[in-house]
């Protein structure tokens, strides 16, 4: 049939229908919520999106099952080449070497967490501004968006005492505007386009079969429960209002600074949930209102969660979400960690400390 | 003419008989019976016959040649009845007879004389004349006969036997001669073989009440073989033909239908033939000689048509039943097909035959097809066919309420119908369609709103055409087939928020056209016009990379891209390709050289040069070039067992319409090139049973690929500078259906090698399987039973080995880090088919067949893909099909 071209029929046809369809998937070892080694599990910019030149710090979270994540110092450096455009990855090969090439990769520091300056020319390497092409040559191609609209930095954190020395990537979302639009469309985009905020946990608690309820503090003493223990693990954060309303404590994706400067002035205040945002759709070529998706990412150390990730939809207005875990048949600290991820690449987590008798 | 006595004649007297075709008598002017006595009395009224009466004839008596009358004088009463008959011109026993006993009969009003009622004597010519002959009844049958020579010497070749495509068969005599009566009308398939003999096949227009009289020139290399061991022969057709090109494997419908683990479907034998790779279970994708597997073209009797399959390989676009014969040309085919880098699928369809009403019904737990065939008179006929697939709902029958939506079960129907009209022997015209329709839908749930997964494609195509054959005097042909199509796809995915949607509406005009006759003894030429316009409007949005395309480093469950585009653009692709090729035989046939030239100007023209732009209006782009193709194929009868062949072609391909999007693709391809070379030989070991070896290099240039730089320019994402080759061997032992057992031995060794973008290095091409071996037989065991079983084995895909990952935080997941491209293989594959089957006759045309397939009767659990877990520290295997039985039954009449 007419369709996908260039073998894409064979694998994507083979791969999603034939193996799928027929096929056995077969259960292999291992799952991201096991915590059995050092590993880095979620990188978080503050703020969540700057423009360039712009100082943002930068942080990890290490998920250990002896080691504060807090204390792990990482070598970070700061990624200034696209990857090839047909490379199936978010970053470029070089950058991910174990000695980059200078021009690839630039290093930023040895730290747990660091601040960096967003490079002069994020918005052309790995934005919507394209590349000056060399003399004579035909303009190049800017780099896509993602799926909110998103273009971003790229940042490697390395140590040996993390998956083995493996690189991790994060990155800085940037504020670029939009590309190849129309001047209104351009107008409107920055008039109305508030950058995002990574989001919070507002909640953790835990709920015990008998119904029983306990608000995981901060920093808390450490939650006891039974070896074995079935427990409902919840999360919840912000309530972003659907409506926008000027003096909410919001600004909202429809609201402006000019019409709302108690909620749109400086600073902006943002919600820390699912914000709404608005979004340059390149498929209808508009700008319209959309709303972020929240996925949970539960991890412990111990113990068996029910689901590796959790969250909701765009479309769903609830703002929480619960797993089922089994504390583990012996005895022992446990720790837990709780992190959200918006579509705008915004990230927030908590941790939380449990004593398995 | 034998007519029921009473209805032979017509009696007419021409005054009273308006309605005799031929005038009879005209009665002579009547006389009084006794004169009157004076001058004073005359005729007031004359006679005016009223009741006429038939002549009664002696039984087995003839009519005359010609009219015939008998002069008589009648007297007729004042009652007006007849009292008096004589004969005054005599004609003979037994018609003077016969006309006085039928005149003595007759009844006129009587004559006047004064205005009184008065006897009186007439003149009368009694006609025998014969009715106009009522229409006779259409003959039914045709015959057939003819005569087998050694073209050579001219002798008469005794004891060939001579079988029709309607199971009748015969042997020459020993004057070479031989005859059928009562065939049924229509083209029939004339099959020649004899001892140690070659089946050979040729067709002959029979016409209900004609004979049609034959007369074949069969080459023999080696008398003495012939004569001792039996021959190897050429057969020499009276309507010349292009000799075929020298590695295509054909295959028919009657024994298509019995391989097992094709369902019964002919078209699923391309799967099983040398030089093709194993598709992976649900794909039906067809890698013909290491060619991607849109560069295989696909013919149903001369249209073009998207696909051969529907989604997920279960069953081919066409019924069954409609279909003669299924050939596989995997590459250096001749220069009237083109348009296409890999092989040439030609599915011919049966010819319409007015042989009475006959048709199919036939399921399985996959689908249900029927098919109907007629004709109203002689000369117009027709079939029908569809097929409609219930699996998605069998599904839903035998295992969880909701497995649909997490299980893509293909649903398809297609529809076929064929109206032909045979105005006189030699000329066809027939008009027909083509309808195909497959949809996938799939949905799978998760709490994780990333992993939110839905599958959706629709694609569909209609065809609409026109063939027209007619067979010269002159022993050539003339065909012509214009036709018309639509294509529709429709693909909606999603992957959490990341969209990967295309449409793709398609026109297609296409015509062809060819001339084909001898223009000398040792010459036979071909010219054509090959016309395709295809004007295609599309649009995308979603990852560049989704779907991957052949080449990209990607594992199957990764995470795509979420960079997304959009795009919509128009494009067409015409090209109007003349050709001309001639089989020059010398050596009394020994060698055949076949030349061919294809002359390909094409245009292509997309819609947008550069990417949408704000406001800004898209601005088109148009590329022409106008390559030349030369192909040429050779054959050597070495001996009456030895053959050798060979044959060369260029061969050029015009980009997809999905490929000139100037986001996602290139709005400024052009042709990609191909050139083939092969190289064979075959060898009949004994009477049925021949050997053939092939081997094969291609090379591939302006092939489409990614463009390997970090920022190309605009609208250059794709870049026509890819590289393929392709070379190995395949070998097929095969037994052909003579008596109660057929079956074929292929083995296929092939590489098949792209050059990698970024490196520039040869890597293997992500369908590569070195070796594929079928082996597959059929066996008869009489009382309508059959057993047939089919055997596969083929190396693994190459895939490409991950050698780290690195976390992703936006992602929240772990990207893999590939190693060498391609440098690893899935394991091979092995699955061994067995299939049987019993017919129960009604009549001599009425059957059903009820029949059992088993796939993969062994439970081999064969993977099909590597899987990794979510780190890439741990990999496995998908499996393949388990071990799938299908029960279905066929009713034949």
């Amino acid at each position: 049939m007419v369709g996908w071209r260039g073998g894409g029929l064979g694998l994507a046809g083979v791969l999603s229908l034939g193996a799928a369809m027929f096929g056995c998937r077969p259960s292999i070892e291992g799952r991201p919520s096991e915590v059995d080694a050092p590993r880095i599990v979620a990188v978080r910019a503050d703020p969540a999106e700057v423009p360039v030149s712009t100082e943002v710090a930068l942080r990890a979270l290490v998920a250990s099952p002896d080691v504060a994540d807090d204390d792990t110092v990482l070598d970070w450096r700061l990624c200034n080449v696209r990857k090839p455009l047909a490379s199936p990855g978010t970053i470029a090969g070089d950058c991910l070497e174990a000695t980059p090439p200078a021009a690839a990769s630039e290093v930023v520091g040895s730290a747990p967490s660091v601040a960096v300056t967003i490079p002069q020319k994020a918005c052309e390497v790995f934005g919507p501004t394209p590349p000056a092409p060399e003399p004579g040559e035909p303009m190049l191609r800017p780099a896509d968006p993602d799926t909110s609209g998103g273009y971003y930095q790229p940042v490697t954190l390395t140590s040996p005492a993390v998956s083995e020395g493996a690189p991790a990537i994060g990155y800085v979302r940037l504020a670029c505007g939009l590309g190849a639009v129309t001047i209104e469309d351009s107008v409107e985009y920055r008039r109305r386009y508030h950058r995002n905020t990574n989001p919070e946990v507002a909640e953790l608690a835990i709920e015990r079969a008998d119904g029983e309820r306990t608000v995981v503090e901060p920093g808390g003493d450490p939650v006891r429960i039974e070896r074995g223990e079935a427990l409902s693990v919840e999360v919840s954060w912000q309530e972003c209002p659907l409506a926008d309303t000027c003096d909410d404590g919001v600004c909202g994706v429809t609201e402006v600074a000019g019409e709302c400067p108690e909620d749109c002035g400086d600073p902006v205040k943002a919600c820390t949930g699912a914000e709404g945002y608005l979004y340059y759709d390149p498929g209808s070529r508009a700008l319209v209102n959309a709303r972020e998706a929240l996925r949970v990412s539960w991890l412990a150390t111990a113990g068996s969660f029910e689901r590796d990730r959790t969250g909701r939809t765009a479309s769903e207005i609830a703002a929480d979400s619960s797993n089922r875990w089994i504390a583990p048949s012996g005895s022992g600290p446990v720790r837990m960690w709780i992190v959200l991820h918006d579509d705008r690449g915004g990230v927030g987590w908590r941790a939380a400390e449990l004593q398995v008798d | 003419m034998s007519f029921p006595k009473e209805r032979l004649f017509s009696l007419c007297l021409a005054a009273a008989v308006g309605l005799c075709r031929v005038a009879a008598a005209q009665p002579a002017p009547p006389r009084a019976e006794s004169p009157p006595s004076s001058g004073d009395h005359r005729l007031t009224k004359a006679p005016r016959l009223l009741e006429m009466v038939e002549a009664d004839l002696p039984s087995g008596t003839d009519l005359p040649e010609a009219a015939m009358s008998v002069n008589l004088e009648l007297d007729i009463g004042p009652d007006g009845a007849v009292v008096d008959a004589r004969v005054l011109e005599s004609r003979g026993e037994p018609w003077d007879s016969a006309a006085l006993g039928a005149v003595k009969r007759f009844r006129f009003e009587p004559a006047e004389i004064d205005d009184v009622p008065a006897g009186v004597t007439v003149s009368y010519r009694y006609d025998f004349v014969a009715k106009p002959p009522e229409p006779a009844a259409q003959p039914v049958h045709a015959r057939f006969e003819g005569r087998i020579r050694d073209r050579r010497t001219g002798e008469a070749l005794v004891g060939v036997t001579v079988e029709l495509d309607t199971g009748v068969r015969t042997v020459t005599d020993a004057n070479g001669r031989f005859s059928f009566h009562d065939v049924p009308p229509g083209t029939r398939a004339v099959t020649l073989s004899g001892s140690s003999l070659t089946p050979t096949m040729t067709e002959e227009s029979l016409e209900a009440g004609q004979t049609v009289t034959a007369q074949y020139d069969l080459e023999l290399a080696e008398a003495e073989v012939l004569i001792e061991q039996g021959s190897d022969f050429e057969l020499v057709v009276r309507a010349p033909r292009i000799t075929k090109t020298v590695s295509a494997t054909t295959v028919s419908s009657e024994q298509g239908t019995k391989v097992a683990g094709t369902g019964g479907d002919v078209a699923k034998v391309v799967e099983n033939m040398p030089g093709v790779a194993r598709s992976s279970v649900g794909s039906g994708a067809l890698v013909v000689w290491g060619a991607a597997s849109q560069d295989t073209r696909v013919y149903v009797d001369g249209v073009h048509v998207p696909a051969l399959y529907h989604e997920g390989g279960f069953r081919s676009v066409v019924h069954s039943d409609l279909v003669k014969s299924v050939e596989l040309q995997p590459g250096g085919y001749g220069a009237n097909y083109g348009r296409g880098l890999g092989g040439l699928v030609t599915v011919t369809y049966k010819p319409l035959e007015a042989d009475g009403y006959h048709g199919t019904v036939g399921s399985d737990i996959i689908d249900s097809a029927a098919s109907l065939r007629g004709h109203a008179g002689q000369k117009f006929r027709f079939a029908v066919a569809a097929r409609k697939s219930y699996l998605d709902w069998m599904v839903k029958q035998f295992t969880s309420r909701d497995v649909g939506e997490f299980v893509p079960i293909p649903r398809y129907w297609d529809a076929q119908v064929r109206l032909a009209y045979v105005p006189r022997e030699g000329e066809y015209a027939e008009v027909g369609g083509l309808a195909s329709s497959d949809d996938i839908e799939r949905r799978v749930s998760s709490a994780d709103p990333a992993e939110v997964k839905s599958e959706s494609k629709h694609s569909e195509f209609q065809r609409v055409y026109l063939n027209y054959r007619r067979d010269l005097d002159d022993g050539g042909v003339v065909r012509a087939t214009p036709y018309f199509g639509l294509d529709h796809t429709r693909v909606d995915n999603r992957v959490g928020s990341i969209p990967a949607e295309l449409t793709v509406d398609t026109r297609t005009f296409g015509f062809r056209s060819e001339w084909q006759g001898p223009v000398a003894p040792y010459a036979v030429v071909s010219v054509g016009l090959d016309a395709e316009v295809v004007v295609s409007d599309s649009s995308r949005v979603g990852s560049l990379t989704t779907p991957p395309r052949e080449g990209d480093l990607r594992v199957f469950g990764q995470v795509p891209s979420n960079q997304i585009n959009a795009d919509d653009w128009s494009a067409t692709v015409a090209s109007v390709a003349p050709f001309v090729q001639a089989d020059f035989s010398a050596f009394a046939g020994a060698l055949h050289l076949i030349p061919g030239l294809r002359f390909e100007p094409t245009v292509v023209r997309a819609s947008r040069i550069a990417p949408p732009q704000g406001a800004l209006p898209a601005v088109g782009t148009t590329q022409m070039d106008g390559p030349l193709e030369p192909r040429v194929a050779l054959r050597w009868d070495a001996t009456s067992r030895v053959a050798a062949k060979a044959a060369f072609g260029i061969y050029h391909q015009p980009p997809f319409a999905e490929d000139l999007s100037s986001v996602f693709g290139n709005p400024t391809f052009m042709l990609g090139t191909a050139n083939h070379y092969v190289l064979g030989a075959a060898y009949r070991l004994t009477e049925p049973v021949s050997a053939e070896v092939t081997s094969f290099f291609s090379h591939s240039d302006d092939l489409v690929v990614r463009n390997p730089a970090a920022a190309p320019a605009v609208a250059e994402a794709l870049v026509q500078t890819g590289r393929g080759r392709a070379y190995g061997t395949q070998f097929l032992i095969r037994h052909d259906m003579t008596g109660r057992f057929f079956g074929w031995l292929s083995v296929s060794m092939v590489r098949s090698e792209r050059v990698d973008p970024r490196t520039g290095a040869w890597r293997p091409f992500d369908f590569d399987q070195t070796f594929v071996v079928t082996a597959l037989g059929s066996y008869d065991l009489g009382h309508g039973f059959e057993v047939g079983a089919r055997a596969r084995y083929s190396t693994g895909y190459p895939r490409t080995p991950v050698v780290g990952a690195t976390y992703d935080a936006r992602l929240d997941a772990y990207q893999p880090i590939f190693g060498l491209h391609n440098s690893v293989r899935i394991p091979p594959f092995y699955s061994l088919d067995v299939r049987a089957a019993k017919e129960f006759e009604f009549s001599d045309r009425s059957n059903l067949e009820i029949y059992l397939d088993v796939q993969n009767v062994t439970n081999h659990k064969n993977p099909e893909e590597i899987v990794y877990n979510y780190d890439y520290s741990r990999q496995s295997y998908i499996t393949g099909l388990p071990i799938l039985p299908v029960l279905g039954a066929k009713l034949t009449w």
